[in-house]
């Protein structure tokens, strides 16, 4: 994700306009292929080092701020380490004390190699090097172990999924709109935006179209970092579909001023396919092994499809199924978002009580009453605990039909 | 969590509530919005919605009109602090609280570093009797105030921010902390102070005061003006400007006596010949494309037409290198250096504009270094050795800037800096404090015949230095 200073971008009527590289342009393939090989060479070499020779391969007729962009990327795939030798902060604590009592004695001129060489003494190393080891612990003294190749070609897709994520840093409301959308691209896009801890409202505005709203920040009136940090981890699944529409209401610069990003597949941003989501959330986890430890008369898993309503799509969190009768409940683990969210997906959840759920949410996002659907909804405090869950699991399915 | 019901509460549906930094207005009366302009509708949910900064405004306003509601926002607590015993006011402290006072508990209050903007502060809080919240740029800061107001009000004091979540009637945070927690503490207090509140009006920063429903705020700054102009914005945020005085007011009997001396400096010729160099390209350029870098947009316009070619990134190039020589020319080391052995035995604060320059005086003169990135314990230490004369020099960027209480500091020595008053008026702050019968002096080291002529001139544009 590229920050905010190597975000190019004008907004036009209301319209921000990213400045998206073309990856088939010959100069930026150029300026790729010349930073990924100076990135190539740099292992063993000091942070600070690299900065200039980096400078020094951004030079061309590509804007600079792209290069420093590109270079951003290519700092993510360096593995860095501090320089081996000794304690910096004891050092300098030593020699800057000696200088001091050297001062107060008004020796004349100032001993300073003497103050370096005695300090280098007891570490075997010179003046020089004790010099050199004052201030190795400073991030521009680290050195480079090793950097992960990539082609250039990947790199300047990345660079236009960066520029997209670090704009959505300022969203305060996502849509996406899929085209025709497969089932398990669904469930895809649905389980990451859970595994990232947003709500989206699914709906479907014509047959065979998906519409997805974005659950926005916690407050109206601004946009919050934390939750742009969610949106952007998610943009690769929605950039990476073969037919989409993404517009993100943002408040773009130092004065925030509002404007909409719209991209869509004519874009051509040729984004990256995202690797598949590693699991569910951490709470879910941590409530499927703490379920698994103490309820054997249930099982829990965590890998729960899409369920299709007449109104979109819901992804549960996880299922319980009892293993007496083998009836099962879909349940979902709420953390984080806003109580008026929480509140209208209870109210789409209880629009369908023939299907068997439960959401067990943090408390403080349980504060408005949704009456409707008040005897399948569970607070919890930090995460659901497994003998209230079954409990009410037990409780729903008593008081539902078989399906 | 205590909730405080409007004694209609029987009769009506209408609640305000606090929702992250907003009031939350649901069931208001028809036609209620054209009276309260402040609050908007939420599409999302329907409801009405205003900042939480105007709670005070719309709670009186109900009760002015008699407008039955019950007010879920509220969540601070009235207390009866005792008042320190400790010392009595300097004039300019008593009426400092008499001003803020006789506005409303809502203001901002103008002093010197150094005159006891903490004292005052805490007889305000005394005055407001509200749980507070104390609002500060920096960690150091924050211990400094909670120590203050647990030895001044004889109560426990919380702290948040750096890894601390410490929430007492009277807590201590940083800015960054405040803004990002605002949905946690933004009803619990009904007094807010803001601590160096220049930084306020920052984009990010403003949010602290905006999403807080605090009825009583004080806004305490040594220097409010910002290049940006938006000083403008504490009336909004805070309240009206309601006390001032100036460094040249309180010196002597407040604030340590000072002298200020800029001292010429001239380049080595072969430095000479680099900058000039670079001097003329950089003005050829700006000359050529008709930007004027005297406007106020002079240096966007700089960037955004250096940006656009390779022309423009050379003139980029030698800007920075005109810059760099002046900011480290040898003749402004070799007078450090005379400086310091004049002043072997005082205590003694370099600044300069940038980390690099910093570290390179540390390894120079083998004087420490205290930047950004120092890290809290090495900080401590360099402090305490400092106040106690241990390590009697110390070279800085911008983290001494302000706020740091460094009272035993009598010379500061500028090496470079910005041309805003406000970072000059801050640093010379820093040596005026009152220790013993000290007699501070502010030396400015200037490169003549080069750019810091003029911002020398323009950081000296205020009556500190006059």
């Amino acid at each position: 994700m590229l920050t905010g200073d190597l975000i190019r971008g004008r907004i036009h009527r209301g319209k921000l306009r990213l400045s998206v590289i073309d990856p088939a342009d010959g100069e930026i393939q150029s300026l790729a292929d010349r930073m990924i090989m100076l990135f190539g060479t740099v292992a063993g070499t000091r942070r600070d080092d690299i900065l200039a020779s980096i400078n020094l391969a951004g030079e061309g007729p590509v804007n600079p701020i792209v290069a420093r962009g590109l270079a951003h990327l290519l700092w993510q795939r360096c593995e860095l380490s501090p320089p081996p030798g000794p304690n910096a902060a004891k050092l300098r604590s030593e020699v800057f004390r000696a200088a001091a009592r050297a001062r107060a004695a008004g020796i004349q001129p100032f001993p300073r190699e003497t103050i370096l060489t005695v300090a280098g003494e007891s570490l075997r190393i010179d003046a020089t090097a004790v010099e050199r080891a004052l201030f190795s612990d400073l991030p521009g003294e680290e050195i480079v172990l090793s950097f992960e190749p990539i082609t250039s070609e990947r790199l300047l897709r990345d660079y236009n999924l960066a520029l997209v994520q670090g704009a959505l840093l300022r969203s305060t409301k996502v849509v996406l709109t899929l085209g025709r959308p497969r089932p398990e691209t669904v469930r895809a896009i649905l389980r990451a935006a859970r595994f990232h801890r947003l709500l989206v409202a699914p709906r479907k505005p014509s047959p065979g179209r998906l519409e997805l709203e974005v659950d926005g920040p916690a407050n109206l009136l601004e946009e919050t970092v934390k939750h742009g940090m969610q949106l952007a981890c998610f943009a690769p699944w929605a950039l990476c579909q073969p037919k989409f529409h993404f517009a993100a209401d943002l408040l773009w610069g130092p004065d925030r001023t509002p404007c909409r990003l719209e991209i869509s597949h004519q874009d051509a941003l040729d984004c990256p396919q995202p690797a598949p989501v590693a699991g569910p959330s951490r709470e879910v986890q941590a409530f499927a092994a703490l379920a698994a430890k103490e309820e054997p008369d249930w099982v829990v898993n965590v890998d729960a499809d899409p369920i299709e309503t007449d109104d979109g799509y819901w992804v549960p969190d996880l299922h319980l199924t009892r293993i007496s009768d083998q009836r099962t409940v879909w349940m979902d683990i709420i953390t984080r978002g806003r109580p008026q969210t929480v509140a209208a997906h209870l109210r789409r959840l209880a629009r369908h009580r023939m299907i068997p759920w439960l959401v067990t949410a943090n408390r403080t996002l349980l504060t408005e009453n949704v009456q409707e659907a008040s005897d399948r909804t569970l607070p919890f405090r930090t995460i659901p605990l497994p003998t209230e869950v079954f409990a009410k699991a037990t409780s729903i399915l008593d008081h539902s039909g078989r399906p | 969590m205590m909730r405080c019901y409007d004694v209609f509460m029987a009769e009506t549906d209408f609640t305000i509530q606090f929702r992250a930094g907003t009031l939350e207005l649901r069931g208001a009366p028809p036609g209620f919005s054209s009276h309260f302009a402040a609050a908007v509708k939420d599409p999302r949910d329907r409801s009405l919605r205003c900042a939480a900064l105007h709670y005070r405004r719309l709670v009186a306003m109900l009760h002015q009109r008699k407008v039955a509601h019950v007010d879920l926002a509220r969540s601070y607590a009235k207390i009866a602090f005792t008042s320190p015993e400790s010392r009595e006011p300097f004039p300019h402290q008593a009426e400092a609280v008499e001003a803020w006072w006789q506005a409303g508990g809502r203001g901002v209050v103008v002093l010197p570093t150094g005159t006891g903007k903490t004292f005052m502060a805490i007889l305000a809080i005394v005055r407001a009797g509200r749980s507070t919240l104390v609002v500060a740029p920096t960690l150091e800061l924050v211990s400094q105030w909670k120590a203050e107001l647990e030895k001044n009000l004889k109560v426990k004091v919380g702290a948040v921010g750096g890894g601390e979540r410490d929430w007492q009637e009277v807590t201590v945070i940083t800015y960054d902390s405040a803004h990002m927690l605002i949905d946690h503490w933004g009803p619990r207090f009904g007094m807010l102070v803001f601590d160096e509140a220049h930084h306020l009006p920052g984009a990010t920063y403003r949010h602290a005061a905006s999403g807080s429903i605090a009825p009583f705020r004080l806004a305490l700054t040594a220097t409010p003006e910002r290049t940006d102009g938006g000083e403008s914005l504490l009336n909004f945020l805070v309240g009206p400007l309601v006390y001032r005085r100036e460094i040249t007011d309180l010196a002597s009997e407040y604030l340590a006596g000072y002298t200020t001396e800029r001292i010429w400096i001239e380049l080595k010729p072969e430095e000479r010949e680099e900058h000039d160099k670079a001097r003329d390209a950089y003005r050829a350029f700006v000359s050529e494309r008709g930007i004027d870098t005297s406007s106020p947009s002079g240096w966007r316009e700089f960037i955004t037409a250096a940006s656009r070619d390779p022309e423009g990134r050379e003139a980029f190039r030698a800007y920075r290198d005109q810059r760099r020589i002046v900011q480290r020319a040898e003749g402004k080391m070799e007078k450090l250096e005379e400086l310091l052995a004049i002043h072997s035995g005082e205590r003694v604060l370099i600044f300069t504009s940038d980390n690099a320059t910093v570290y390179d005086l540390a390894r120079r003169f083998l004087v420490p270094a205290l930047t950004h990135r120092t890290k809290p314990a090495e900080r401590k230490d360099l402090l305490s050795a400092f106040h106690s004369g241990e390590l009697p020099v110390l070279a800085t960027s911008r983290v001494l800037n302000e706020g740091v209480d460094v009272p035993a500091a009598a010379i500061g020595v500028v090496l470079s800096g910005s041309g805003t008053p406000r970072e000059h008026v801050q640093r010379l702050g820093r040596i005026l404090r009152r220790s013993g019968d000290k007699r501070a002096c502010l030396y400015e080291l200037v490169v003549r015949d080069s750019g810091e002529a003029a911002i020398s001139k323009r950081r000296r544009d205020h009556n500190a230095y006059r």
